[in-house]
């Protein structure tokens, strides 16, 4: 066979549906949605399963959720995220959380995002005590809508691993992200308690705007579940740089001021001149005074004067 | 943009009814992130909240939930058409990041470059023209368009016009020549791109093989996978089946042989019944094979699909003839090679010097081992 050289072709999608899906997973220049791929390790326990069902359902509409166990998925083993990488960039999710139940680790869940379809951060957390959703019974909140978040205790601010369980529960349910809001709407919140250091309350709350004396209504909080008292257990950060890189804002570009156009197509500026005074400036003085300060000087330091010039009269 | 400190909202500011309880709150107040519906509460929990786990109870959260309240019905907001109050939500202040990286600008292209350098400006131009001789509005490019020069019935000859030669087709290969020279510019243009790092999800580039004649272009793997197997098998079309010849740099002693067709061999201690049947079948093979009554159904498929064969063959050489143009240049050489199943006589056509039609060996049941498909070597 002759060794021609092989030639490229352009692969365009084949449908206008196809190119829009794969326009969508081009990078935004403002970010709305993050997805939630949740799925299992290579053991589960009904306890992490039912606690994946109802984050699932909390993330409605915006999570995918995968049924079969997943042997290879070890985020904490060099390379064992390989294979979370690859379901994420499959399903185009910045966020995942994977169930798995060792006997070392029981009822471990796992919450961490990505960044560019690679490992960015996660906090593995213990369950400890889930009442599921459906326990509670019906609840009056939809479905989609955005919640609100109440992070109590000092230990937020205080302790690293805790400030990036804020910072990850925040972005997980936070849900679109939007300009305008209507208060009303606002029917449920997520409350995160820390008494210590490592115990966590995962409450989720349906919130009621009862009327108060004034324009601010009083919140009342009712829990509607899941509820889990989570321990956390392990955790990994961010490496410094791909945290830089991931918190680059798009650069808003600074209208030039002071340039215009006139009607003959000139560039034209102002130039705005402060006031001055003339009066009291340090001026170069004219001639004739010159003259006569030079004369007066000599004449007190009793020098012997030079010859009167042409125009000087005596 | 998360450029603002967390908001401090004191206790004090608020209405009187939530705080049910005064007595704890101290003078530093919540924070309160209004872009992301999120409020702190940064004192430590107070114990009596605490339930039999340890944990605190959503009671402690009431006073971050008010905060929060106070903060969102204070926003500048309007109400909507159906009566909703809608409020126009700050910055986020927790610096969340990002999924993706920033997307970067697409690089121009040769022709942007071009554009650019010589003050070409786009014109934006109307989708409907006025066609004069057809007295309608057209549309400029597709189905019935203006000045469509395939559009007329006869097309005047010009002096470097050669005899024989179809304009028509001259005109389709013209364009599809365009059309493939613009495809590689296209492609040139996204590799450029590719290099200043600009990688776009929806196009990709892949590799593809020059199309040989007609028939389509096949993937790489395949083509070397045939390349291979050719190769094997003229390896193994020695008199002594590849036995003594050496094998070549690279190549592991014994790779060429095809495996050998073994049949299941009749052991001893199996029922008589397998025998039977094997020896059975066997039989009525060669009888079907050599009867002479009866309808040799293989044979007439053969017939049949051997003229047919021809009938095609012989339309294309004929197309071949009037469209001299060489396209692509491999399918007149070897494309016609004839196999078995071709009678001699209707295989061959005067003058057609390129296509070796073999003497008929008799309509054969189709080859269908070395069956090819059309338009390759």
């Amino acid at each position: 066979m002759t060794t021609d050289k092989l030639k490229q072709r352009l692969q365009k999608p084949k449908t206008k549906k196809g190119a829009r899906l794969l326009r969508a997973r081009e990078p935004q220049a403002v970010e709305v949605l993050k997805k939630a791929l949740f799925l299992f390790g290579h053991n589960t326990s009904q306890v992490i399963k039912d606690v994946l069902a109802d984050l699932h359902k909390l993330k409605w509409q915006e999570s995918v959720k995968y049924t079969r166990k997943n042997d290879d998925v070890k985020p904490f083993e060099a390379g064992g995220e390989a294979s979370l990488e690859h379901f994420c960039k499959k399903t185009d999710c910045g966020l995942f959380a994977v169930g798995n139940h060792t006997k070392k680790r029981p009822h471990n869940l796992l919450l961490g995002r990505m960044y560019n379809y690679h490992l960015y951060d996660m906090v593995e957390f213990g369950v400890v005590g889930f009442k599921s959703l459906g326990s509670f019974g019906c609840a009056r909140c939809q479905l989609g809508g955005k919640p609100s978040f109440l992070f109590v205790g000092d230990k937020f601010e205080t302790v690293p691993v805790l400030k990036l369980v804020k910072n990850i529960l925040l972005d997980f349910f936070r849900g679109r992200v939007v300009k305008q809001l209507n208060v009303m709407g606002l029917d449920r919140a997520v409350v995160v308690m820390a008494a210590a250091d490592d115990k966590l309350a995962f409450v989720h709350c349906q919130i009621n705007l009862k009327k108060s004396g004034t324009q601010v209504p009083q919140m009342e909080l009712k829990e509607i579940g899941p509820r889990m008292h989570l321990e956390v257990r392990r955790f990994r950060e961010a490496p410094a740089d791909l945290s830089k890189e991931a918190h680059k804002r798009l650069e808003t570009k600074k209208k030039e001021k002071n340039v215009d156009i006139d009607t003959l197509h000139n560039k034209v500026g102002r130039v705005y001149v402060p006031r001055q005074d003339v009066d009291s400036m340090a001026l170069t003085k004219p001639k004739g005074v010159k003259r006569k300060q030079r004369e007066d000087r000599e004449q007190r330091m009793g020098k012997k004067t030079r010859k009167p010039s042409a125009h000087e009269t005596e | 943009m998360a450029a603002s400190s967390p908001v401090r909202v004191s206790l004090d500011e608020l209405t009187e009814d939530q705080s049910g309880r005064d007595d704890q709150i101290d003078a530093d107040g919540f924070e309160v992130d209004v872009g992301n519906l999120c409020a702190s509460d940064p004192r430590p929990v107070s114990p009596h909240l605490l339930d039999p786990d340890g944990l605190p109870s959503i009671e402690s959260a009431a006073g971050a939930a008010q905060a929060l309240a106070a903060a969102l019905f204070s926003l500048p907001g309007q109400a909507d058409d159906h009566g909703n109050w809608i409020v126009t939500l700050p910055d986020p202040i927790a610096a969340i990041p990002r999924e993706k990286p920033l997307p970067t600008a697409r690089p121009e292209t040769r022709w942007e470059r071009f554009a650019k350098r010589k003050g070409i400006k786009k014109r934006k131009k109307e989708k409907r023209v006025w066609d004069e001789e057809v007295g309608e509005w057209r549309r400029r490019y597709g189905y019935k368009r203006v000045g469509d020069a395939r559009d007329v019935a006869v097309l005047d000859a010009k002096p470097t016009d050669e005899v024989g030669e179809d304009p028509f087709t001259k005109m389709d290969e013209a364009k599809k020549e365009r059309v493939r020279k613009q495809e590689k510019r296209m492609v040139a243009n996204i590799k450029s791109a590719a290099k200043a790092g600009y990688v776009p999800n929806s196009v990709k580039l892949s590799a593809k093989l020059p199309e040989y004649g007609k028939g389509h272009p096949m993937d790489r793997k395949q083509h070397l996978s045939e390349v291979k197997s050719a190769a094997d098998q003229a390896g193994v079309s020695t008199a002594s089946m590849g036995k003594f010849d050496k094998p070549l740099p690279g190549e592991t002693e014994g790779a060429r042989s095809q495996p050998v067709k073994r049949r299941k061999p009749i052991a001893s201690g199996q029922p008589t019944t397998i025998e039977v049947e094997t020896l059975a079948k066997m039989a009525d093979r060669l009888v079907r094979e050599r009867s002479e009554d009866g309808l040799a159904v293989g044979r007439a498929i053969g017939h049949l699909e051997a003229a047919k064969r021809e009938a095609r063959h012989r339309e294309k050489v004929e197309r071949y003839m009037e469209g001299e143009e060489d396209e692509g240049g491999r399918g007149g050489k070897g494309g016609w090679k004839g196999k078995g199943g071709r009678k001699g006589k209707q295989g061959r056509k005067g003058g057609v010097g390129k296509v070796v039609a073999k003497a008929g060996k008799g309509a054969g049941k189709g080859r269908g081992g070395t069956r090819r498909r059309k338009g390759r070597r």
